[in-house]
């Protein structure tokens, strides 16, 4: 028996890289575990309360970092204030962010322009008539809920900052690309132009053709510019510092707005074949009653699916990097970042690949509803 | 000139046709459906019985197992396409 492949030095690196890597992963969900039955043992003595502070206080900061917010945290102390503007139940209200300090614990009263704020883990609400038990004017019902009233905010945000620089990037590109191609018509592409030709191939050729055969042409800007879009979102969301960092297709909101787009393409184009099978899908007629229903489900479902991947894999990727910072505080070792931050960067690289995967998917999920959607039908029905 | 255009997309078409990637695709949509569906009937049985104030939700159970065969058969019927 020839045992020497098991002695191979490569083998035998690669396989204690996994073990390494998964004791590890069992021992973060270990000690999560630990820290949730901490936890819960806390909250019902009462004894362990330190413990508990500590780790809520880390699900915070993860959680926090990957929402959005009204302002842009650079280090330490140092943020870039934003625009907040309100619609209250006075009108329109606006201020920058860092007027009224940074508070957010919804202790203090906000007067801005005769209008009573609190602001509370970063959102505004209207004010309790009084200070409640915990000391802020937020007010809660028994589930826990907040009972306080919102005002519409439609402040320029952390992700609409993010979202708005990343436009400029695209149509800085994407204009100069074209006009490049205007100007050197028939010649060999020359700067951004010969980086980004072959993935504006790869879409056209991979995505679009294979899905949407002949009628292409008419849906390529579209799937164009969501892949590009998608693709340097993610890649700026993995940038720690300004201008990334601001997590913009992990933001449900965003990717809903996407997957929303894609479904009005699916609707509007859909031709008779398309709501043919809807409507009347090749089953026995006394199905009619379930199997309509079935399918109008089906068409719903589809972009919210394209709405929650991207979402989920986005969020996923980034609280998996935070909580392996974390696990330095939480074990409150230095030498844990000597495991933890090798993990990171591996974990990045990854999230490097998986950004480029997830605007892929999208694309090509977008190309194949719609081309679902305008295919003609086939003889042999 | 258009013509030939055309039928280069034609044997486009038909070469990208044998490719796993659409079907990758096609794939991956349907266990989104599946849940879609079920949760779509659980929800309604849910409701049903809230109306009617059933102490034992016997409505949802039914539409639970309904919506499972529903998907079921939905998928089955997919895949002989």
């Amino acid at each position: 028996m020839d045992l020497s492949h098991i002695f191979n030095s490569k083998k035998i690196f690669r396989i204690s890289f996994y073990a390494v890597l998964f004791s590890f992963l069992s021992f973060a969900a270990f000690s999560e575990e630990h820290a949730a039955a901490d936890t819960s043992h806390a909250a019902a003595t009462e004894v362990h309360a330190e413990p508990k502070e500590k780790d809520e206080d880390i699900s915070k900061v993860i959680l926090h970092h990957i929402a959005d917010s009204h302002e842009w945290h650079f280090f330490g102390h140092v943020a870039l204030p934003l625009p907040v503007i309100l619609w209250t139940d006075n009108g329109l209200v606006t201020f920058m962010s860092d007027k009224f300090g940074h508070n957010d614990h919804g202790t203090e009263l906000i007067d801005a322009d005769g209008t009573g704020l609190v602001n509370y883990h970063g959102k505004f609400y209207y004010p309790a008539e009084s200070k409640s038990a915990d000391g802020t004017y937020i007010s809660h019902d028994s589930k826990g809920e907040i009972t306080n009233g919102k005002p519409l905010d439609i402040s320029i945000t952390k992700n609409v900052v993010s979202l708005l620089i990343s436009v400029v990037i695209l149509l800085v590109v994407f204009i100069g690309i074209a006009n490049a191609y205007k100007k050197r018509e028939g010649k060999a592409p020359k700067g951004m132009q010969s980086i980004l030709e072959p993935i504006i191939l790869f879409v056209r050729d991979d995505i679009a053709k294979p899905q949407l055969g002949h009628k292409y042409r008419g849906f390529m800007p579209y799937l164009l510019t969501v892949f590009f879009f998608v693709w340097l979102n993610n890649l700026m969301g993995l940038v720690p510092f300004f201008p990334g960092g601001a997590n913009l297709t992990g933001n449900i909101a965003v990717t809903m707005m996407l997957a929303l787009c894609t479904f009005v393409l699916t609707t509007v184009n859909g031709n008779k074949n398309y709501w043919g099978h809807v409507f009347t899908p090749h089953v026995p007629w006394w199905l009619y009653p379930l199997m309509i229903p079935v399918e109008i489900v089906g068409l719903f479902v589809k972009p919210v699916a394209l709405m929650i991947r991207l979402f989920a894999n986005i969020t996923a990727g980034h609280i998996l990097i935070l909580s392996l910072i974390s696990l330095i505080f939480i074990l409150k070792s230095v030498f844990v970042a000597g495991i933890a931050i090798p993990f990171v960067l591996f974990i990045s690289v990854i999230e490097l690949v998986v950004g480029f995967i997830q605007a892929f998917i999208f694309t090509i999920l977008s190309a194949l509803f719609i081309g679902m959607a305008v295919e003609e039908s086939h003889a042999e029905h | 000139m258009h013509q030939s255009d055309e039928n280069s997309d034609r044997k486009d078409e038909a070469r990208n046709e044998n490719q796993p990637l659409k079907s990758y695709a096609r794939y991956t949509g349907m266990a989104f459906q599946m849940m879609g569906i079920i949760a779509v009937f659980a929800f309604a049985g849910y409701k049903i019985d809230e109306w009617y104030g059933h102490k034992v939700q016997w409505v949802t159970a039914l539409a639970c197992v309904l919506g499972v065969c529903l998907s079921i058969y939905q998928i089955i019927r997919q895949l002989k396409e």
